[in-house]
Protein backbone atom coordinates (compact mmCIF):
# COMPACT_ATOMS: atom_id res chain seq x y z
CA UNK A 1 0.00 0.00 0.00
CA UNK A 2 1.28 3.48 -0.88
CA UNK A 3 0.54 6.06 1.40
CA UNK A 4 -0.22 9.68 0.30
CA UNK A 5 0.04 12.87 2.32
CA UNK A 6 -2.11 15.61 1.22
CA UNK A 7 0.53 18.48 -0.89
CA UNK A 8 -0.58 21.11 1.59
CA UNK A 9 0.24 24.01 -1.13
CA UNK A 10 -1.83 26.72 -0.67
CA UNK A 11 -3.63 28.41 -3.59
CA UNK A 12 -6.96 30.26 -3.99
CA UNK A 13 -10.05 29.48 -4.92
CA UNK A 14 -10.60 29.61 -8.81
CA UNK A 15 -13.26 29.37 -11.51
CA UNK A 16 -11.43 28.24 -15.07
CA UNK A 17 -13.21 27.90 -18.30
CA UNK A 18 -11.90 24.62 -20.30
CA UNK A 19 -12.40 24.29 -23.77
CA UNK A 20 -11.05 22.49 -26.88
CA UNK A 21 -8.03 24.26 -28.66
CA UNK A 22 -9.62 24.12 -31.96
CA UNK A 23 -12.94 23.64 -33.65
CA UNK A 24 -14.32 23.23 -37.56
CA UNK A 25 -17.01 25.55 -38.44
CA UNK A 26 -20.30 23.27 -38.15
CA UNK A 27 -19.32 21.69 -35.40
CA UNK A 28 -20.64 20.99 -31.95
CA UNK A 29 -18.04 21.30 -28.77
CA UNK A 30 -18.16 21.44 -24.93
CA UNK A 31 -17.06 24.04 -22.66
CA UNK A 32 -17.06 22.87 -19.08
CA UNK A 33 -16.90 25.72 -16.25
CA UNK A 34 -14.61 23.87 -12.97
CA UNK A 35 -14.56 25.47 -9.84
CA UNK A 36 -11.04 24.65 -8.10
CA UNK A 37 -12.40 25.28 -4.34
CA UNK A 38 -9.42 25.12 -2.43
CA UNK A 39 -11.00 22.71 0.06
CA UNK A 40 -13.70 25.50 0.70
CA UNK A 41 -17.37 24.01 0.88
CA UNK A 42 -19.78 26.25 -1.57
CA UNK A 43 -23.54 25.36 -2.15
CA UNK A 44 -24.80 28.60 -4.66
CA UNK A 45 -23.25 29.46 -7.92
CA UNK A 46 -24.21 32.17 -10.08
CA UNK A 47 -22.49 32.83 -13.21
CA UNK A 48 -22.69 34.92 -17.14
CA UNK A 49 -19.94 33.89 -19.53
CA UNK A 50 -19.30 36.28 -22.04
CA UNK A 51 -18.96 34.24 -25.60
CA UNK A 52 -18.26 35.35 -29.40
CA UNK A 53 -22.01 35.49 -30.52
CA UNK A 54 -20.80 36.11 -34.01
CA UNK A 55 -18.44 33.15 -34.04
CA UNK A 56 -20.79 30.77 -31.88
CA UNK A 57 -24.17 29.74 -31.17
CA UNK A 58 -25.02 28.59 -27.83
CA UNK A 59 -26.47 25.07 -28.00
CA UNK A 60 -27.75 23.70 -24.79
CA UNK A 61 -25.76 22.27 -21.72
CA UNK A 62 -25.69 18.96 -20.44
CA UNK A 63 -25.75 17.46 -16.40
CA UNK A 64 -23.95 14.16 -16.94
CA UNK A 65 -20.58 14.09 -14.91
CA UNK A 66 -21.47 17.55 -13.13
CA UNK A 67 -23.01 19.16 -10.31
CA UNK A 68 -24.79 22.08 -10.53
CA UNK A 69 -27.67 20.59 -11.36
CA UNK A 70 -30.74 22.28 -9.19
CA UNK A 71 -30.94 25.42 -10.87
CA UNK A 72 -32.68 28.58 -10.36
CA UNK A 73 -31.76 29.87 -13.69
CA UNK A 74 -30.58 27.19 -16.19
CA UNK A 75 -28.07 27.57 -18.78
CA UNK A 76 -29.16 30.29 -21.37
CA UNK A 77 -27.86 32.88 -23.87
CA UNK A 78 -28.90 36.11 -23.35
CA UNK A 79 -27.36 37.95 -26.54
CA UNK A 80 -23.12 37.52 -25.76
CA UNK A 81 -23.59 35.43 -22.42
CA UNK A 82 -24.58 32.46 -21.18
CA UNK A 83 -26.19 33.01 -17.96
CA UNK A 84 -26.94 30.28 -15.29
CA UNK A 85 -27.08 30.50 -11.44
CA UNK A 86 -27.99 27.14 -8.87
CA UNK A 87 -27.50 25.29 -5.69
CA UNK A 88 -25.67 22.15 -4.55
CA UNK A 89 -27.92 21.08 -1.30
CA UNK A 90 -25.12 20.51 1.51
CA UNK A 91 -22.44 21.81 -0.10
CA UNK A 92 -19.21 20.71 -1.98
CA UNK A 93 -15.66 21.64 -2.19
CA UNK A 94 -14.30 18.87 -4.76
CA UNK A 95 -13.91 16.25 -6.98
CA UNK A 96 -12.89 12.99 -4.86
CA UNK A 97 -10.92 11.26 -7.60
CA UNK A 98 -8.82 8.22 -6.24
CA UNK A 99 -6.44 8.41 -8.93
CA UNK A 100 -5.53 12.12 -7.72
CA UNK A 101 -3.78 13.00 -4.76
CA UNK A 102 -5.92 15.91 -3.51
CA UNK A 103 -9.75 17.16 -4.72
CA UNK A 104 -9.81 17.60 -7.91
CA UNK A 105 -11.81 21.04 -9.02
CA UNK A 106 -15.10 20.57 -9.23
CA UNK A 107 -16.99 20.69 -12.88
CA UNK A 108 -19.88 22.21 -12.24
CA UNK A 109 -21.62 22.89 -15.82
CA UNK A 110 -21.34 21.66 -19.35
CA UNK A 111 -21.85 23.59 -21.84
CA UNK A 112 -22.48 22.86 -26.00
CA UNK A 113 -21.93 25.17 -28.90
CA UNK A 114 -21.80 25.20 -32.54
CA UNK A 115 -18.82 27.21 -34.41
CA UNK A 116 -20.57 29.31 -37.10
CA UNK A 117 -17.55 31.58 -38.47
CA UNK A 118 -13.45 31.44 -38.40
CA UNK A 119 -12.03 33.11 -36.33
CA UNK A 120 -10.54 33.13 -32.59
CA UNK A 121 -13.50 33.19 -29.80
CA UNK A 122 -13.41 33.61 -26.58
CA UNK A 123 -14.66 32.88 -23.12
CA UNK A 124 -14.84 35.60 -20.57
CA UNK A 125 -16.44 35.67 -16.71
CA UNK A 126 -18.43 38.47 -16.55
CA UNK A 127 -19.94 38.09 -12.87
CA UNK A 128 -19.14 34.74 -11.06
CA UNK A 129 -20.38 34.20 -7.62
CA UNK A 130 -19.52 31.69 -5.63
CA UNK A 131 -21.48 31.48 -2.00
CA UNK A 132 -19.87 29.11 0.89
CA UNK A 133 -22.23 26.27 2.89
CA UNK A 134 -21.81 28.32 6.28
CA UNK A 135 -25.90 28.82 6.75
CA UNK A 136 -25.16 32.65 5.63
CA UNK A 137 -24.31 32.84 2.20
CA UNK A 138 -20.71 34.34 2.84
CA UNK A 139 -18.95 34.77 -0.72
CA UNK A 140 -16.30 32.94 -1.59
CA UNK A 141 -12.77 34.61 -2.98
CA UNK A 142 -11.98 33.24 -5.71
CA UNK A 143 -9.85 34.02 -9.38
CA UNK A 144 -11.47 34.42 -12.78
CA UNK A 145 -9.84 32.49 -16.10
CA UNK A 146 -11.58 31.96 -19.03
CA UNK A 147 -10.63 29.95 -22.17
CA UNK A 148 -10.09 30.47 -26.21
CA UNK A 149 -10.49 28.33 -28.78
CA UNK A 150 -9.61 28.61 -32.66
CA UNK A 151 -12.26 28.17 -34.94
CA UNK A 152 -10.84 26.94 -38.37
CA UNK A 153 -12.63 26.05 -41.74
CA UNK A 154 -13.19 22.42 -42.21
CA UNK A 155 -10.90 21.53 -45.27
CA UNK A 156 -12.24 19.47 -47.89
CA UNK A 157 -11.76 15.36 -47.56
CA UNK A 158 -11.50 16.03 -43.92
CA UNK A 159 -14.34 12.72 -42.67
CA UNK A 160 -16.66 13.81 -40.20
CA UNK A 161 -15.82 10.71 -38.28
CA UNK A 162 -12.35 12.10 -37.77
CA UNK A 163 -12.13 13.01 -34.10
CA UNK A 164 -9.95 16.53 -33.67
CA UNK A 165 -8.16 17.22 -30.58
CA UNK A 166 -10.87 16.91 -28.36
CA UNK A 167 -13.85 18.74 -29.98
CA UNK A 168 -17.16 16.83 -31.17
CA UNK A 169 -17.35 16.60 -34.38
CA UNK A 170 -20.72 15.02 -35.06
CA UNK A 171 -23.55 16.22 -32.19
CA UNK A 172 -27.37 15.12 -32.71
CA UNK A 173 -29.94 15.00 -30.27
CA UNK A 174 -32.61 12.29 -31.06
CA UNK A 175 -33.50 11.33 -27.46
CA UNK A 176 -36.26 12.97 -25.79
CA UNK A 177 -36.07 14.48 -21.78
CA UNK A 178 -36.59 12.21 -18.85
CA UNK A 179 -39.96 11.47 -18.22
CA UNK A 180 -41.04 13.87 -15.25
CA UNK A 181 -43.53 14.58 -12.35
CA UNK A 182 -45.63 17.40 -12.12
CA UNK A 183 -46.09 18.47 -8.36
CA UNK A 184 -48.96 20.90 -7.16
CA UNK A 185 -47.91 22.68 -3.68
CA UNK A 186 -51.26 23.95 -1.96
CA UNK A 187 -51.21 27.32 -0.79
CA UNK A 188 -52.07 27.29 2.92
CA UNK A 189 -54.98 29.73 4.07
CA UNK A 190 -53.02 32.61 4.98
CA UNK A 191 -50.28 32.19 2.83
CA UNK A 192 -49.23 34.95 0.56
CA UNK A 193 -47.39 32.51 -1.43
CA UNK A 194 -50.10 31.59 -3.89
CA UNK A 195 -50.75 27.24 -5.04
CA UNK A 196 -47.88 26.01 -7.57
CA UNK A 197 -46.64 23.50 -10.33
CA UNK A 198 -43.46 22.80 -9.96
CA UNK A 199 -41.89 20.42 -12.54
CA UNK A 200 -38.13 19.28 -13.35
CA UNK A 201 -36.10 17.29 -15.71
CA UNK A 202 -33.46 16.16 -17.46
CA UNK A 203 -32.15 16.41 -21.01
CA UNK A 204 -29.13 14.15 -20.92
CA UNK A 205 -27.78 15.18 -25.05
CA UNK A 206 -28.28 19.07 -24.87
CA UNK A 207 -30.55 20.14 -22.21
CA UNK A 208 -33.65 21.05 -21.26
CA UNK A 209 -34.41 24.86 -23.35
CA UNK A 210 -37.72 25.63 -22.22
CA UNK A 211 -41.05 24.66 -20.98
CA UNK A 212 -44.71 25.10 -21.96
CA UNK A 213 -48.06 24.86 -20.71
CA UNK A 214 -51.20 23.95 -22.52
CA UNK A 215 -54.72 24.40 -19.97
CA UNK A 216 -56.99 21.88 -21.66
CA UNK A 217 -56.97 22.48 -25.26
CA UNK A 218 -55.97 26.02 -25.47
CA UNK A 219 -52.49 27.26 -27.24
CA UNK A 220 -49.14 26.29 -26.07
CA UNK A 221 -47.07 29.22 -23.62
CA UNK A 222 -43.74 29.14 -22.57
CA UNK A 223 -43.83 28.66 -18.81
CA UNK A 224 -41.08 28.22 -15.92
CA UNK A 225 -41.06 26.58 -13.04
CA UNK A 226 -42.23 26.49 -10.41
CA UNK A 227 -45.38 28.27 -12.03
CA UNK A 228 -48.75 29.69 -9.60
CA UNK A 229 -51.84 28.60 -10.63
CA UNK A 230 -55.79 29.88 -10.35
CA UNK A 231 -58.03 27.62 -9.15
CA UNK A 232 -61.08 28.08 -11.01
CA UNK A 233 -64.72 26.39 -10.35
CA UNK A 234 -64.08 23.02 -11.76
CA UNK A 235 -61.02 20.76 -12.45
CA UNK A 236 -58.56 22.07 -15.19
CA UNK A 237 -55.67 19.49 -16.57
CA UNK A 238 -52.90 21.32 -17.50
CA UNK A 239 -49.84 19.71 -19.22
CA UNK A 240 -46.88 20.82 -19.33
CA UNK A 241 -44.12 20.14 -22.02
CA UNK A 242 -40.74 19.90 -21.74
CA UNK A 243 -38.25 20.65 -24.85
CA UNK A 244 -34.65 20.12 -25.41
CA UNK A 245 -32.94 22.11 -27.61
CA UNK A 246 -33.08 19.77 -31.08
CA UNK A 247 -36.58 20.23 -29.94
CA UNK A 248 -37.31 16.78 -28.77
CA UNK A 249 -39.54 16.96 -26.24
CA UNK A 250 -41.99 15.23 -23.22
CA UNK A 251 -45.31 15.59 -21.73
CA UNK A 252 -46.75 15.38 -18.92
CA UNK A 253 -50.14 16.21 -17.22
CA UNK A 254 -51.85 16.83 -13.97
CA UNK A 255 -55.76 17.70 -12.68
CA UNK A 256 -55.60 20.47 -11.11
CA UNK A 257 -59.28 20.10 -8.70
CA UNK A 258 -62.12 23.02 -8.70
CA UNK A 259 -62.37 24.98 -6.19
CA UNK A 260 -65.19 23.58 -4.96
CA UNK A 261 -63.85 19.72 -4.68
CA UNK A 262 -60.74 21.65 -3.19
CA UNK A 263 -62.60 23.99 -0.38
CA UNK A 264 -65.54 23.40 0.33
CA UNK A 265 -65.54 19.38 -0.94
CA UNK A 266 -69.42 19.15 -1.53
CA UNK A 267 -71.40 18.43 -4.27
CA UNK A 268 -73.02 20.87 -5.98
CA UNK A 269 -76.87 19.86 -4.26
CA UNK A 270 -74.99 19.80 -0.69
CA UNK A 271 -74.05 23.33 -1.36
CA UNK A 272 -77.72 24.40 -3.04
CA UNK A 273 -79.06 22.92 0.22
CA UNK A 274 -76.62 24.58 2.43
CA UNK A 275 -77.98 28.52 0.80
CA UNK A 276 -81.25 27.24 1.10
CA UNK A 277 -80.74 26.37 5.09
CA UNK A 278 -78.48 29.65 5.29
CA UNK A 279 -81.17 31.73 3.77
CA UNK A 280 -83.94 30.67 6.14
CA UNK A 281 -81.99 31.41 9.05
CA UNK A 282 -81.34 34.76 8.54
CA UNK A 283 -84.73 35.23 7.33
CA UNK A 284 -85.61 34.12 10.83
CA UNK A 285 -82.94 36.16 12.60
CA UNK A 286 -84.23 38.98 10.82
CA UNK A 287 -88.27 38.64 11.56
CA UNK A 288 -87.63 38.07 15.31
CA UNK A 289 -85.68 41.61 15.28
CA UNK A 290 -88.93 43.04 13.88
CA UNK A 291 -90.45 41.50 16.47
CA UNK B 1 -5.69 -19.49 -27.92
CA UNK B 2 -8.06 -22.32 -26.48
CA UNK B 3 -10.35 -21.26 -23.80
CA UNK B 4 -8.60 -22.21 -20.64
CA UNK B 5 -5.43 -20.51 -22.06
CA UNK B 6 -7.80 -17.04 -22.65
CA UNK B 7 -8.80 -17.42 -19.32
CA UNK B 8 -5.44 -17.36 -17.34
CA UNK B 9 -4.70 -14.95 -19.69
CA UNK B 10 -7.72 -12.76 -18.16
CA UNK B 11 -6.99 -13.64 -14.55
CA UNK B 12 -2.97 -12.73 -14.91
CA UNK B 13 -4.35 -9.20 -16.29
CA UNK B 14 -6.61 -8.75 -13.21
CA UNK B 15 -3.92 -9.71 -10.99
CA UNK B 16 -1.45 -7.47 -12.31
CA UNK B 17 -4.54 -4.67 -12.52
CA UNK B 18 -4.52 -5.25 -8.68
CA UNK B 19 -1.15 -5.33 -7.78
CA UNK B 20 -0.80 -1.87 -10.09
CA UNK B 21 -3.80 -0.43 -8.27
CA UNK B 22 -3.44 -1.46 -5.19
CA UNK B 23 -5.19 0.47 -2.55
CA UNK B 24 -3.80 4.09 -3.28
CA UNK B 25 -4.76 6.11 -0.69
CA UNK B 26 -5.09 10.14 -1.22
CA UNK B 27 -6.17 11.78 2.32
CA UNK B 28 -7.40 14.98 1.64
CA UNK B 29 -6.85 16.41 4.88
CA UNK B 30 -9.55 18.86 5.33
CA UNK B 31 -11.84 16.21 6.45
CA UNK B 32 -9.62 13.54 7.08
CA UNK B 33 -11.38 11.42 4.29
CA UNK B 34 -9.14 8.96 2.57
CA UNK B 35 -10.19 7.33 -1.06
CA UNK B 36 -9.47 4.09 -2.31
CA UNK B 37 -10.02 2.11 -5.84
CA UNK B 38 -9.20 -1.48 -6.37
CA UNK B 39 -10.53 -3.82 -8.60
CA UNK B 40 -14.22 -5.25 -7.96
CA UNK B 41 -13.63 -8.08 -5.04
CA UNK B 42 -16.55 -10.40 -6.71
CA UNK B 43 -16.63 -11.05 -10.49
CA UNK B 44 -20.68 -10.70 -11.07
CA UNK B 45 -20.92 -9.80 -14.85
CA UNK B 46 -19.88 -11.94 -18.19
CA UNK B 47 -19.79 -11.03 -21.55
CA UNK B 48 -19.35 -13.55 -24.24
CA UNK B 49 -15.45 -12.76 -25.48
CA UNK B 50 -14.55 -12.38 -28.86
CA UNK B 51 -12.48 -15.80 -29.49
CA UNK B 52 -15.53 -17.61 -27.99
CA UNK B 53 -14.53 -18.17 -24.28
CA UNK B 54 -16.06 -16.30 -20.96
CA UNK B 55 -14.85 -13.10 -19.39
CA UNK B 56 -15.49 -12.45 -15.83
CA UNK B 57 -15.70 -8.39 -15.40
CA UNK B 58 -15.24 -7.28 -11.90
CA UNK B 59 -18.25 -5.51 -10.11
CA UNK B 60 -17.94 -1.80 -9.89
CA UNK B 61 -19.35 -0.82 -7.14
CA UNK B 62 -18.75 2.22 -3.71
CA UNK B 63 -18.50 2.18 -0.20
CA UNK B 64 -18.70 4.84 2.87
CA UNK B 65 -17.50 4.03 6.11
CA UNK B 66 -16.63 5.89 8.56
CA UNK B 67 -18.42 7.31 12.31
CA UNK B 68 -21.47 8.27 12.89
CA UNK B 69 -23.41 8.80 16.27
CA UNK B 70 -23.59 5.23 18.29
CA UNK B 71 -26.87 3.37 16.62
CA UNK B 72 -28.04 5.86 14.22
CA UNK B 73 -28.96 5.44 11.00
CA UNK B 74 -27.04 6.28 8.40
CA UNK B 75 -29.01 7.21 4.95
CA UNK B 76 -26.96 6.72 1.40
CA UNK B 77 -28.46 9.16 -1.40
CA UNK B 78 -27.54 8.91 -5.09
CA UNK B 79 -27.66 12.27 -7.04
CA UNK B 80 -30.51 13.32 -4.23
CA UNK B 81 -32.70 9.93 -4.32
CA UNK B 82 -32.61 7.68 -1.48
CA UNK B 83 -30.52 4.37 -2.40
CA UNK B 84 -29.70 2.50 1.20
CA UNK B 85 -29.43 2.99 4.88
CA UNK B 86 -27.36 0.99 7.80
CA UNK B 87 -27.51 0.98 11.44
CA UNK B 88 -24.16 2.06 13.18
CA UNK B 89 -22.70 0.00 15.55
CA UNK B 90 -22.72 0.69 19.89
CA UNK B 91 -19.28 2.46 18.77
CA UNK B 92 -21.00 4.80 15.89
CA UNK B 93 -18.93 2.43 13.17
CA UNK B 94 -20.92 2.39 9.98
CA UNK B 95 -20.24 0.77 7.08
CA UNK B 96 -22.38 1.12 2.97
CA UNK B 97 -21.66 -0.16 -0.06
CA UNK B 98 -23.92 0.31 -3.41
CA UNK B 99 -23.45 -1.44 -6.58
CA UNK B 100 -23.04 1.20 -9.43
CA UNK B 101 -22.68 0.10 -13.15
CA UNK B 102 -21.03 2.41 -14.56
CA UNK B 103 -17.79 4.68 -14.71
CA UNK B 104 -18.91 8.27 -14.25
CA UNK B 105 -19.02 11.47 -11.77
CA UNK B 106 -21.52 11.06 -9.31
CA UNK B 107 -22.70 13.14 -5.96
CA UNK B 108 -23.44 10.78 -3.42
CA UNK B 109 -24.94 12.17 0.03
CA UNK B 110 -24.88 10.80 3.44
CA UNK B 111 -26.60 11.76 6.53
CA UNK B 112 -27.02 9.98 9.91
CA UNK B 113 -30.39 10.40 11.97
CA UNK B 114 -29.50 10.25 15.86
CA UNK B 115 -31.73 7.82 18.34
CA UNK B 116 -34.34 10.80 18.87
CA UNK B 117 -34.47 11.09 15.30
CA UNK B 118 -32.86 14.90 14.65
CA UNK B 119 -30.84 14.85 11.42
CA UNK B 120 -27.44 15.86 10.91
CA UNK B 121 -26.34 18.40 8.10
CA UNK B 122 -25.68 16.33 4.87
CA UNK B 123 -22.33 15.39 3.68
CA UNK B 124 -22.08 15.36 -0.13
CA UNK B 125 -18.83 13.48 -2.02
CA UNK B 126 -18.65 14.25 -5.25
CA UNK B 127 -17.17 10.93 -7.00
CA UNK B 128 -15.13 9.77 -9.89
CA UNK B 129 -16.65 6.51 -10.14
CA UNK B 130 -14.44 3.75 -11.66
CA UNK B 131 -15.95 0.76 -13.73
CA UNK B 132 -14.72 -2.96 -12.70
CA UNK B 133 -13.41 -0.84 -9.02
CA UNK B 134 -14.59 -0.77 -6.04
CA UNK B 135 -13.92 2.96 -4.77
CA UNK B 136 -14.03 3.58 -1.05
CA UNK B 137 -14.21 6.80 0.84
CA UNK B 138 -13.40 6.29 4.47
CA UNK B 139 -12.82 8.69 7.33
CA UNK B 140 -16.31 10.32 7.23
CA UNK B 141 -17.32 11.70 10.57
CA UNK B 142 -20.93 13.66 10.82
CA UNK B 143 -21.06 17.07 12.73
CA UNK B 144 -23.49 16.86 16.15
CA UNK B 145 -27.19 17.11 16.18
CA UNK B 146 -28.51 19.80 18.51
CA UNK B 147 -31.32 21.22 19.99
CA UNK B 148 -32.23 23.68 22.58
CA UNK B 149 -35.30 24.26 25.13
CA UNK B 150 -36.18 27.61 24.46
CA UNK B 151 -36.22 29.70 21.64
CA UNK B 152 -36.68 33.26 23.90
CA UNK B 153 -34.65 33.02 26.93
CA UNK B 154 -35.43 35.62 30.41
CA UNK B 155 -31.53 37.17 30.42
CA UNK B 156 -31.60 35.84 33.75
CA UNK B 157 -32.07 32.50 32.78
CA UNK B 158 -30.28 29.38 30.72
CA UNK B 159 -30.57 27.67 28.44
CA UNK B 160 -30.29 24.21 27.91
CA UNK B 161 -28.05 22.21 24.96
CA UNK B 162 -28.32 18.85 23.83
CA UNK B 163 -27.89 16.48 20.66
CA UNK B 164 -25.55 13.64 19.80
CA UNK B 165 -22.22 13.48 18.12
CA UNK B 166 -19.55 10.85 18.08
CA UNK B 167 -18.72 8.53 20.88
CA UNK B 168 -17.01 10.32 24.21
CA UNK B 169 -15.65 13.21 22.08
CA UNK B 170 -15.30 16.93 23.15
CA UNK B 171 -17.98 19.18 21.81
CA UNK B 172 -17.93 22.67 21.38
CA UNK B 173 -21.42 25.11 22.04
CA UNK B 174 -20.88 28.10 19.94
CA UNK B 175 -22.79 30.87 21.13
CA UNK B 176 -23.06 34.35 18.32
CA UNK B 177 -24.69 37.48 18.25
CA UNK B 178 -24.19 40.64 20.33
CA UNK B 179 -21.44 38.34 21.78
CA UNK B 180 -19.66 35.41 21.03
CA UNK B 181 -18.74 32.84 23.60
CA UNK B 182 -17.54 28.70 23.46
CA UNK B 183 -18.16 26.12 26.06
CA UNK B 184 -17.47 22.58 26.24
CA UNK B 185 -19.31 19.43 26.91
CA UNK B 186 -18.09 15.99 26.74
CA UNK B 187 -20.36 13.47 25.04
CA UNK B 188 -20.83 9.89 26.89
CA UNK B 189 -21.14 6.62 25.49
CA UNK B 190 -23.65 6.47 23.61
CA UNK B 191 -22.83 9.80 22.03
CA UNK B 192 -25.73 11.97 24.09
CA UNK B 193 -24.69 15.74 25.12
CA UNK B 194 -26.38 18.21 27.59
CA UNK B 195 -25.11 21.39 29.13
CA UNK B 196 -27.57 24.11 30.86
CA UNK B 197 -25.75 27.86 29.69
CA UNK B 198 -26.81 30.49 31.62
CA UNK B 199 -27.14 33.61 29.51
CA UNK B 200 -26.69 35.53 32.28
CA UNK B 201 -24.16 38.35 30.90
CA UNK B 202 -25.21 38.16 27.29
CA UNK B 203 -26.88 41.16 26.04
CA UNK B 204 -30.60 41.14 25.00
CA UNK B 205 -31.02 39.99 21.20
CA UNK B 206 -30.68 37.46 19.05
CA UNK B 207 -28.56 34.74 18.55
CA UNK B 208 -27.63 31.79 16.92
CA UNK B 209 -26.31 28.82 17.86
CA UNK B 210 -24.15 25.28 16.83
CA UNK B 211 -21.99 23.00 18.24
CA UNK B 212 -18.65 21.08 16.54
CA UNK B 213 -16.53 19.15 17.42
CA UNK B 214 -13.41 20.99 18.78
CA UNK B 215 -10.81 21.70 15.92
CA UNK B 216 -13.21 20.27 13.58
CA UNK B 217 -14.66 22.59 10.89
CA UNK B 218 -17.93 20.99 10.27
CA UNK B 219 -20.62 22.31 12.18
CA UNK B 220 -24.28 20.79 13.52
CA UNK B 221 -27.64 22.64 12.16
CA UNK B 222 -27.79 26.48 13.67
CA UNK B 223 -30.27 27.47 15.72
CA UNK B 224 -31.66 30.88 16.63
CA UNK B 225 -32.44 32.52 19.91
CA UNK B 226 -33.66 35.39 21.54
CA UNK B 227 -32.58 36.74 24.54
CA UNK B 228 -34.82 39.23 26.31
CA UNK B 229 -37.42 39.59 29.11
CA UNK B 230 -39.23 36.30 28.87
CA UNK B 231 -38.67 32.78 28.47
CA UNK B 232 -40.39 30.83 25.69
CA UNK B 233 -40.15 27.16 25.85
CA UNK B 234 -40.60 24.89 22.49
CA UNK B 235 -40.37 21.86 21.50
CA UNK B 236 -37.65 22.75 19.25
CA UNK B 237 -37.00 20.22 17.05
CA UNK B 238 -35.40 22.57 14.45
CA UNK B 239 -39.14 23.47 13.40
CA UNK B 240 -37.79 27.13 12.27
CA UNK B 241 -35.66 26.06 9.86
CA UNK B 242 -34.73 29.04 7.80
CA UNK B 243 -36.82 28.73 4.57
CA UNK B 244 -38.85 26.22 6.04
CA UNK B 245 -42.08 27.93 4.28
CA UNK B 246 -44.86 25.22 5.08
CA UNK B 247 -43.26 24.07 8.45
CA UNK B 248 -42.85 20.63 7.48
CA UNK B 249 -39.24 20.72 9.55
CA UNK B 250 -37.74 19.92 6.89
CA UNK B 251 -36.06 21.68 3.72
CA UNK B 252 -36.12 20.34 0.27
CA UNK B 253 -37.79 21.10 -3.00
CA UNK B 254 -41.06 22.38 -1.70
CA UNK B 255 -39.37 24.85 -0.01
CA UNK B 256 -36.76 25.59 -2.90
CA UNK B 257 -40.11 25.96 -5.06
CA UNK B 258 -41.31 28.85 -2.79
CA UNK B 259 -38.47 30.48 -2.96
CA UNK B 260 -37.34 30.51 -6.35
CA UNK B 261 -41.47 31.89 -6.77
CA UNK B 262 -40.12 34.96 -5.23
CA UNK B 263 -36.72 35.20 -6.32
CA UNK B 264 -36.21 39.14 -7.28
CA UNK B 265 -39.79 39.76 -6.40
CA UNK B 266 -40.26 42.16 -3.88
CA UNK B 267 -41.79 42.37 -0.65
CA UNK B 268 -41.49 38.76 -0.16
CA UNK B 269 -42.13 36.54 3.22
CA UNK B 270 -40.78 36.39 6.36
CA UNK B 271 -40.15 32.56 6.49
CA UNK B 272 -38.37 32.79 2.56
CA UNK B 273 -36.09 35.82 3.30
CA UNK B 274 -33.32 34.04 5.40
CA UNK B 275 -31.44 36.72 5.89
CA UNK B 276 -34.03 39.58 6.36
CA UNK B 277 -33.01 42.09 3.88
CA UNK B 278 -36.43 41.80 2.20
CA UNK B 279 -35.20 40.87 -1.28
CA UNK B 280 -34.71 37.02 -1.93
CA UNK B 281 -31.50 36.43 -3.81
CA UNK B 282 -28.78 34.18 -3.85
CA UNK B 283 -27.83 34.11 0.10
CA UNK B 284 -31.18 33.09 0.42
CA UNK B 285 -30.79 30.06 -1.52
CA UNK B 286 -27.76 29.43 -0.60
CA UNK B 287 -28.83 29.58 3.07
CA UNK B 288 -31.46 27.07 2.17
CA UNK B 289 -29.00 24.81 0.90
CA UNK B 290 -27.10 24.77 4.16
CA UNK B 291 -30.45 23.38 5.53
CA UNK B 292 -31.12 21.04 3.04
CA UNK B 293 -32.64 18.10 4.28
CA UNK B 294 -32.07 15.40 1.84
CA UNK B 295 -35.70 13.73 1.20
Amino acid sequence: MILFCLAGKAHAASVFIDTPNKSNTGEYFEVLVYADLDKESINSVDMSISYNSDLLLFSGYKNKDTFLKMWIDPPRAERDKVIFSGIIPGGVSGLFDANKKELAPLPLVKLIFKAKKTGKAEFVFQKSSLLKNDGLGTPLVHTEKGGVILITEKVGNTKVEEVTDGAEIFYTDKTPPLPFEIILIDSSLFSRTPPMIVFDTEDLDSGIKEYKMKVNDRDWSIVNSPLPIKLNFYPNTITIRAVDYYDNYKDQTIIIPGFTSKYFRFSIAELIIMVILGGSLIAYILHKNKE
Amino acid sequence: MCKNQFRKLISFTLLLSTLFCLPIYSVFADEDVSISASVGDVPVQQSNAPSGGVVFIPKTSVRFSGLAYPKSEVFLLKEGKFQTFVTADDLGNFNITLEEKYSENVLYSLYAKDPKGNRSLLLNYPLVVYGGYVTYLSGIEFSPTINIDKSEVYFADSITVSGYGLSNTNVEIVISGKNKTTFNVLTKQDGSYSRSISVLGLEKGDYSIYTRYVDNKKISNILRFIVGDSTKYKNYELSNLPGDCNSDRVINLVDFSILAFWYKKSDPPVCADANGDKIINLIDFSVLAFYWSGQ
